[in-house]
C-alpha cells in the first residue's frame, strides 16, 4: 500500500469473492476503499486497489470474475489517488 | 529447519500451541514462502470455470484489457456485453472519461482521443475501421490514445 512502511503477504485462495478480499485489505491497512461500480470504478475513497497481472500491467481490482482475477494476479497494490490520476487530469 | 525450531512455519502448526494468538494477529496467515502460482494451479484448474491465463484465452472469454495513455491503472471490459461500438464507447467514457476535462468522446470528429485495438495477429488498428463482429472476434487488447501521439508497437 502506498505510504505503508512495509509490505504484507496474503493468501488469495482463502477468499471466495471480492468483498471478502476488500474487507480484509481494509482491516489490514486501516483504510476504506469505497464502493465499486462496474463503470466508474471505486467511489468514495482516495485509494485505488490495483493488481499486477502476468503481463506486468496494473489493473483495477474487480472488473473480471473472481477466478480469473486470482489466476492472473501476481501482486496487489493499493494506490493513492494522486498516484493514479493521469497527466492533464481535470478532476 | 534450524531457523524455525518450533515449527511456526509448518503447515501442521497446531492451533492449541501457546503461540497461536500471535499468528492470529497476522490474520492467521503464515508466509510459507510459496509462490501463488504453485498453489493456484491445483486449486483452480479443477474449478470447472473457464479462466483465462493468457491473452489468446482472454479473447474467448470476451474480457480485454483497456489502457489509456498517461493513466497508470488499466481496466477490463467484456466486449461480448456490447452490441456495437457506441455502447462500448459509452462504457469507456464512464471508465476513463474523467481523465479528460472534455471527456473522451470516442469516434467523434472533434475528439482528441482515439480508440485502437490489437488484433490476434498483433497488429494495432483503429477501432471503428472494421465491422463490429470482426472487431469482437479479433480484438485482444484496447488502448485509448491521444490523436496526435504516434503509436509505438509493444
Amino acid at each position: 500500500m502506498d505510504g505503508a512502511p512495509y509490505l504484507r503477504k496474503i493468501d488469495l485462495t482463502v477468499y471466495k469473492k471480492y468483498p471478502e478480499l476488500m474487507k480484509s485489505l481494509e482491516n489490514m491497512f486501516k483504510f476504506s476503499v469505497g464502493e465499486y461500480f462496474e463503470r466508474e470504478g471505486y467511489k468514495g475513497s482516495d485509494f485505488v486497489p490495483t493488481y499486477e497481472d502476468k503481463d506486468g500491467d496494473w489493473m483495477l481490482i474487480g472488473d473480471v470474475p473472481w477466478e480469473m482475477f486470482v489466476s492472473s494476479c501476481k501482486r496487489l497494490r493499493i494506490m493513492k489517488g494522486s498516484e493514479v490520476k493521469g497527466l492533464g487530469c481535470g478532476v | 529447519m534450524d531457523s524455525d525450531p518450533q515449527g511456526f512455519s509448518s503447515p501442521s502448526f497446531p492451533k492449541y500451541h501457546p503461540y497461536y494468538p500471535l499468528t492470529m494477529e497476522c490474520g492467521g496467515l503464515i508466509d510459507l514462502g510459496l509462490s501463488l502460482r504453485t498453489i493456484q494451479n491445483e486449486t483452480y484448474l479443477t474449478s470447472g470455470h473457464k479462466h483465462c491465463s493468457n491473452e489468446g484465452d482472454r479473447r474467448k472469454c470476451g474480457y480485454v484489457k483497456v489502457t489509456m495513455d498517461g493513466f497508470v491503472v488499466g481496466r477490463k471490459v467484456c466486449v461480448l456485453n456490447h452490441g456495437g461500438y457506441s455502447t462500448l464507447a459509452h462504457q469507456l467514457e464512464d471508465m476513463f472519461g474523467t481523465q479528460s476535462v472534455s471527456g473522451l468522446r470516442l469516434f467523434q470528429m472533434e475528439s482528441e482521443f482515439s480508440l485502437v485495438f490489437r488484433d490476434e495477429e498483433g497488429i494495432w488498428r483503429n477501432a471503428g475501421d472494421v465491422p463490429w463482429k470482426e472487431f469482437v472476434e479479433s480484438v485482444e487488447r484496447l488502448r485509448i490514445t491521444r490523436r496526435n501521439d504516434v503509436i509505438l508497437p509493444f
